[in-house]
C-alpha cells in the first residue's frame, strides 16, 4: 500500500488556483522528492495531506486514511517539519521539542539527545534568541526523534548552513535505512538527487513528471564551460552532448560551452583533455534553469524531445 | 530502535471526542506562555474593584456626604453617560455605579486579547502549523483559548468579590459585582472567538472585537443617559449594560446574569461551527471571497474611520 496517494487534487484560494489536478504517489519505505519552483503548490499539497486545508476536488489518501476526517489518528503516525518554523518566543527549544513529542504521543529521549548533539542545538535557549536555522533545527529534532512512520519535510534545509545541510542529509539517510517513509519537498535539485529514490516534479499546481532518478536522468545534465589551448573537433558527435557552442579565436584558443548528460561526462572530458584544458567550470543545473528549459518552452505539455529546443533568454 | 518500526495503530475513525484531542497539552502550553501576562491582567482587573471600593469608602464615609453626591448624580446626564445609572444609595451602590461599567469593559478587553492570542495569532504567525500536524483536534485550540479566558474571568470575578468584601462591603453585593463583571468578559471571549474565525489576521480579529466592545459601551451610555427620551432600553442590548442592570448592592437581580450566559453559549457555538468548516490559516472573509469593496466598507463602517485612514488600516489588518 502506498503511504501517500493523491490524484487529481484541486484547491483554489479565491481566484488563484493553487492545485490544478495534482497527482502524487509515495510508496511505503521510500524517500520521495517533491520538487517544484516556489509557488508551485508543494506546501498547499502538504497542508491538504495534513488535514489543515480541505481540498476542493480530487482524492488524497494518507497512510490508508482520509487526511481531513481522520486527521488526529493519522497524525499519531507522522511527523512534519514546516518550511518556515515559527516558535513561541518565551519557550525554550527543548520545551518545544518535548511539547511536540507529547502531542505526537512519543519521543525517544536517547535519540533526542543524540540529534541535539548532531545539529549542535542548545535546547535551553528561549526561542526568541534562535536564528531561522536554529528554529528549523528545533522542528527537525522533534520530527526525527519521534517514532512516526512517515516524515513530511517541507524544504527542511532552508535556513541551514552547508555544514548542517550535510548533517541533515546524513540523518535522512539514516531514516531511509530505518525504513521510514519520507516526503521531502524542495526546490533544490541536488538535495533531492542526493537523497531520493523517486521524484515528483510539479509546476503551477500540476504534476509534470514523476519517476526514479535514473528515469529522470535527462533532467540532471551538467553544464560545462571550458577554455582549451587548441581547437577540438567532433564534440558534437559524442553521445549525450547538447547545446554545444564552440568559439575558436585566431590564436587557436577555443571556448567550449555545452550541456552533457551525467552518464556521458567522462567521454566528454576524455575528448577535451588532449586539446589542453586551461579552465574548466562544471555546474549542475538549477531547478529554475531546468524549468525554463523543459517546461516553460513546452508550455505545460509533458516534455518529450525538446532537449534541443530553443533556450529561452 | 525497535519502537521506530512498531506496526501502525489501526486507523480509527474520528470520534466526537477527538476534535478536542490534545487540549490538555495545549492548555499547559497556554499557561506556560502566559505565565507573566495572565497574572498581570488579573492583578490589574482586580485592582479596579479594590481601589474603587477603597476610594469611595474613604471619600464618602458619612451618609450625609453620600446624599449630596447622589442628589447631583441623579440629575446629571453626562455622569449617566460616563458611568451609568445609580441604583440604591449605599456605599456599595456608589462603587458599582462608578466602577462596574469600566471593570466590565476591562474584562471584555482581557478576553479579546487572550482569545485572539491563542487562536488567530498562532495561525497567522504559522506557529499553529507545527501543532496542527500533531494529534490535535480541530477544535482543541479554540476550546483551550476559551477555557483560559473563562478561567481568567472567573478568577477576576472571585478576587474582586473577595477584595470588595474585605473593604467592608456586603458579601452578596460583592458577589453580584464580580459575577456581573465576569459575565461581560465571557461574552467578549465568545465575540473574539467568532472574530478569530472570520478575520484572517490577529489584528483584524482584535479590531472587530474591540469595535464591538466600543459599540456596546456606547449603547449602554446612550441608554443610561437617554432615559428621558425613552432610550433606556438600549442598555438592555449591551453586555456592558447587563453588568449594571444586575444592580449589585441594590436590587441584585441575579436573573439578568442569564443574558451574558445565553449570549456566551450562542457565540461559542457559532465560533465552533465556523471553525469546523474553514481552512486553517484562512479567515472566512478570505475563504468566502467577500468582495474587496465590501470588505473595505465593512471595515470602515465597523471601525468608524474615514476613508483616508481606512485604506492603510485595511492593509495593515490584512483584510
Amino acid at each position: 500500500m502506498n503511504a501517500i496517494e493523491v490524484s487529481g487534487l484541486r484547491k483554489a484560494f479565491g481566484k488563484s488556483v493553487a492545485l490544478d489536478g495534482l497527482d502524487l504517489s509515495v510508496a511505503a519505505g521510500e524517500v520521495h522528492g517533491f520538487l517544484g519552483p516556489n509557488g508551485a503548490g508543494k506546501t498547499t499539497t502538504i497542508r491538504v495531506l495534513l488535514g489543515l486545508l480541505r481540498a476542493d476536488g480530487g482524492r488524497a489518501t494518507l497512510l490508508g486514511g482520509d487526511p481531513w476526517r481522520q486527521a488526529v489518528s493519522l497524525h499519531r503516525r507522522l511527523a512534519y517539519v514546516p518550511g518556515d518554523v515559527t516558535l513561541w518566543p518565551n519557550l525554550t527549544g527543548g520545551e518545544v521539542i518535548d511539547l511536540l513529542g507529547r502531542l505526537r504521543g512519543g519521543l525517544d529521549p536517547k535519540r533526542r539527545a543524540e540529534l541535539l548533539g548532531r545539529f549542535d542545538l542548545d535546547p535551553t535557549k528561549q526561542a526568541r534568541a534562535y536564528s531561522k536555522g536554529n528554529r528549523q533545527k528545533v522542528a527537525l529534532v522533534a520530527a526525527l526523534a519521534s517514532d512516526a512512520e512517515l516524515l513530511i519535510l517541507d524544504e527542511p534545509t532552508s535556513g541551514l548552513d552547508p555544514l548542517m545541510e550535510a548533517v541533515f542529509r546524513d540523518c535522512a539517510q539514516d531514516e531511509r535505512a530505518r525504513g521510514r517513509t519520507v516526503l521531502l519537498s524542495s526546490h533544490i535539485l541536488s538535495e533531492v538527487e542526493a537523497l531520493c529514490d523517486r521524484v515528483t516534479i510539479i509546476r503551477a499546481g500540476r504534476t509534470v513528471e514523476t519517476g526514479t532518478l535514473t528515469e529522470l536522468r535527462h533532467l540532471t545534465r551538467t553544464s560545462i564551460a571550458a577554455e582549451l589551448a587548441r581547437p577540438v573537433s567532433d564534440l558534437d558527435r559524442l553521445a549525450g552532448v547538447h547545446d554545444l557552442v564552440l568559439d575558436t579565436g585566431p590564436d587557436g584558443r577555443t571556448r567550449v560551452r555545452c550541456e552533457v548528460d551525467s552518464d556521458n561526462l567522462d567521454a566528454l572530458l576524455a575528448a577535451i583533455v588532449p586539446a589542453g584544458v586551461r579552465t574548466l567550470v562544471s555546474q549542475p543545473p538549477t531547478l529554475e534553469e531546468l524549468f525554463l528549459r523543459h517546461y516553460a518552452a513546452a508550455n505545460g505539455n509533458l516534455p518529450g524531445n525538446e532537449h534541443d529546443g530553443p533556450v529561452p533568454a | 530502535m525497535s519502537q521506530v518500526l512498531a506496526p501502525p495503530a489501526a486507523a480509527e475513525v474520528r470520534g466526537p471526542g477527538s476534535t478536542f484531542a490534545g487540549a490538555r497539552e495545549l492548555a499547559r502550553l497556554a499557561i506556560r506562555r502566559d505565565r507573566i501576562m495572565l497574572p498581570v491582567w488579573i492583578y490589574a482587573l482586580t485592582a479596579i474593584g479594590a481601589s474603587g471600593g477603597y476610594a469611595v469608602k474613604q471619600i464618602y464615609k458619612t451618609p450625609a456626604a453620600r446624599a449630596s453626591l447622589i442628589g447631583s448624580i441623579r440629575h446629571d446626564q453626562a455622569l449617566s453617560f460616563l458611568y451609568g445609572q445609580l441604583h440604591g444609595s449605599s456605599l456599595g451602590a456608589l462603587v458599582a455605579w462608578r466602577y462596574l461599567s469600566y471593570a466590565a469593559l476591562a474584562a471584555g478587553l482581557m478576553s479579546i486579547f487572550l482569545v485572539v492570542r491563542h487562536t488567530r495569532a498562532d495561525e497567522e504567525t504559522g506557529r499553529f502549523e507545527l501543532i496542527g500536524s500533531t494529534c490535535v483536534g480541530r477544535h482543541a485550540s479554540l476550546a483551550v483559548a476559551l477555557t483560559v479566558a473563562a478561567a481568567a474571568n472567573a478568577v477576576v470575578g472571585v478576587l474582586t468579590a473577595a477584595v470588595l468584601t474585605l473593604t467592608g462591603l456586603p458579601l452578596t453585593g460583592a458577589l453580584a459585582f464580580g459575577l456581573a463583571e465576569c459575565g461581560c468578559g465571557l461574552v467578549f471571549a465568545a465575540v473574539a472567538a467568532v472574530a478569530a474565525q472570520v478575520s484572517g489576521t490577529a489584528r483584524g480579529a482584535r479590531g472587530l472585537s474591540i469595535a464591538a466592545l466600543g459599540v456596546v459601551f456606547f449603547l449602554r451610555a446612550a441608554g443610561d443617559s437617554g432615559g428621558s427620551h425613552g432610550l433606556s432600553w438600549l442598555t438592555w442590548l449591551s453586555p456592558v449594560g447587563w453588568a449594571e442592570l444586575v444592580q449589585p448592592f441594590a436590587a441584585e437581580r441575579w436573573w439578568v446574569l442569564a443574558m451574558p450566559a445565553i449570549s456566551t453559549v450562542v457565540g461559542v457555538a457559532v465560533a465552533f461551527a465556523l471553525a469546523a468548516v474553514r481552512d486553517q490559516g484562512a479567515g472566512l472573509v478570505e475563504q468566502l471571497e467577500i468582495g474587496e469593496r465590501m470588505q473595505q466598507r465593512l471595515h470602515i463602517a465597523v471601525l468608524g474611520i474615514g476613508k483616508r485612514h481606512g485604506k492603510p488600516l485595511l492593509k495593515a489588518s490584512g483584510l
